[in-house]
């Protein structure tokens, strides 16, 4: 019994561990760049996607790092 | 043609050229450290005139501001891009009028980014980005004109007869090997372009390279600065011909980063990025001050770009540096030696040039 106690609290750790690292690897690609990434996705799989719409992602991209640069 | 040097990702030769510059700088750093003492740092200094920091009043808070202009009258005219208006104030800071709205009809913006004012015909040209326009109106605040473009403007000065647009750095510019500056005669008609797109290894460092800064001083030459990866100042003469290309010093003596050895790929790539032109603007005596810095912090803890401003002349000598007390994004100079700035937080101020 205390064996899978062992085991199920280890397993918990592991799992809990694994989304932790996750969640904060998320966290650290979280900017400009990433938002810039889903708009573009956004816009390719969006029906009335086009040129205009990519403009808007890089006008967003360039403001983005203005404010993170200047 | 200009920019034939410039080639980002190209091998063994460049990487050599880059080497050897590299030893030559060195020389010349070991040079002034030692007959350089006149060479130093040389510090303008300012007093402050207001800054509109507690008004209750939505004519001054602006959004993302991208462009501020003065006119002979000491008018202060502000690109207020996310609020899709620009805003019109006197000397002291007083409102005057506001002019547009969000939307795509006439008189209306949607990310104007850039704004010129020609005071010999009375009309302010301002670059409706979004909309992929040019609207020109008079100074009191009607619409004269409308020119549809098929790129996005960003920036735009008129001499006369012809407009000169700088676009967007659009990918798409980038695969049709289109040029950056666009001369537009009075039909809306693109006569010819100049400087052309850097191509560097990745679609962001292209984007980088390729935003740039453009004004016209005083004696109507064209000046072009790159905002981030190339510290890079071009000064074209009313032929549009390369008249001069230097450098910014940074602290008056060092040699600062160019950029060439880089690429952005990701977020934490930014940090490569070792100095900005955040704007410049002109005194009447045509030096050009550059709101610049470093990322690196000063002294009292707080980070230097966006804090410091160089001062230099036109033949890219430089003449002073003034320090600002608080992040600047944009600057503007009247005929009076009044420096007018957007800070971070997007609030006006007003300082006086001391010397």
């Amino acid at each position: 019994m205390m064996a899978k106690l062992k085991l199920l609290s280890l397993l918990l750790v592991l799992i809990l561990t694994i989304g932790f690292s996750m969640f904060s690897v998320g966290d650290l690609q979280a900017g400009c760049f990433s938002d810039f990434e889903k708009c573009i996705n956004n816009v390719r799989t969006s029906f009335f996607g086009g040129f205009f719409d990519f403009l808007d992602c890089e006008l967003e991209l360039v403001a983005c790092i203005k404010e993170k640069l200047i | 043609m200009l920019g034939e040097d410039i080639y980002l990702s190209s091998p063994s030769l460049y990487k050599f050229k880059m080497k050897l510059k590299n030893f030559f700088s060195i020389i010349f750093l070991c040079f002034l450290s030692v007959y350089g003492k006149d060479f130093g740092e040389r510090l303008i200094h300012i007093e402050k005139k207001f800054a509109m920091d507690k008004l209750n009043d939505s004519n001054y808070f602006f959004y993302n501001p991208s462009d501020m202009k003065i006119d002979s009258k000491g008018r202060v005219y502000i690109v207020d891009t996310l609020n899709s208006r620009i805003q019109i104030f006197n000397n002291d800071g007083i409102y005057i009028r506001t002019i547009g709205r969000f939307g795509n009809g006439p008189g209306e913006f949607n990310r104007p980014e850039g704004i010129f004012i020609d005071e010999v015909e009375g009309k302010m040209y301002v670059c409706d980005t979004r909309n992929y326009r040019i609207q020109v109106y008079s100074l009191e605040g009607k619409l004269i004109s409308i020119y549809k473009l098929k790129f996005a403007p960003l920036k735009i000065i008129v001499r006369f007869p012809y407009m000169y647009v700088l676009a967007f750095p659009h990918q798409i510019m980038n695969m049709r090997g289109e040029s950056l500056i666009k001369i537009i005669d009075k039909s809306g008609k693109v006569k010819e372009g100049f400087l052309p797109f850097l191509k560097t290894e990745n679609m962001y460092t292209n984007m980088l390279c390729n935003l740039l800064l453009m004004k016209l001083d005083k004696k109507n030459n064209i000046i072009i600065a790159n905002q981030f990866c190339l510290n890079r100042v071009l000064i074209f003469d009313k032929r549009n011909k390369l008249k001069r290309k230097f450098q910014i010093l940074y602290k008056a003596a060092q040699w600062v980063g160019t950029g060439y050895d880089f690429s952005i790929k990701d977020e934490k790539d930014l940090n490569k990025i070792a100095f900005i032109i955040a704007d410049f603007t002109f005194d009447k005596n045509n030096n050009i001050y550059f709101l610049s810095g470093n990322i690196k912090k000063r002294r009292d803890g707080l980070f230097e770009k966006g804090r410091e401003i160089y001062k230099y002349n036109l033949e890219g000598k430089y003449l002073g540096t003034i320090i600002l007390p608080i992040s600047g994004r944009l600057i503007c100079i009247d005929n009076k030696n009044n420096l007018f700035l957007i800070d971070r937080e997007f609030i006006l101020r007003k300082y006086k040039i001391l010397n």
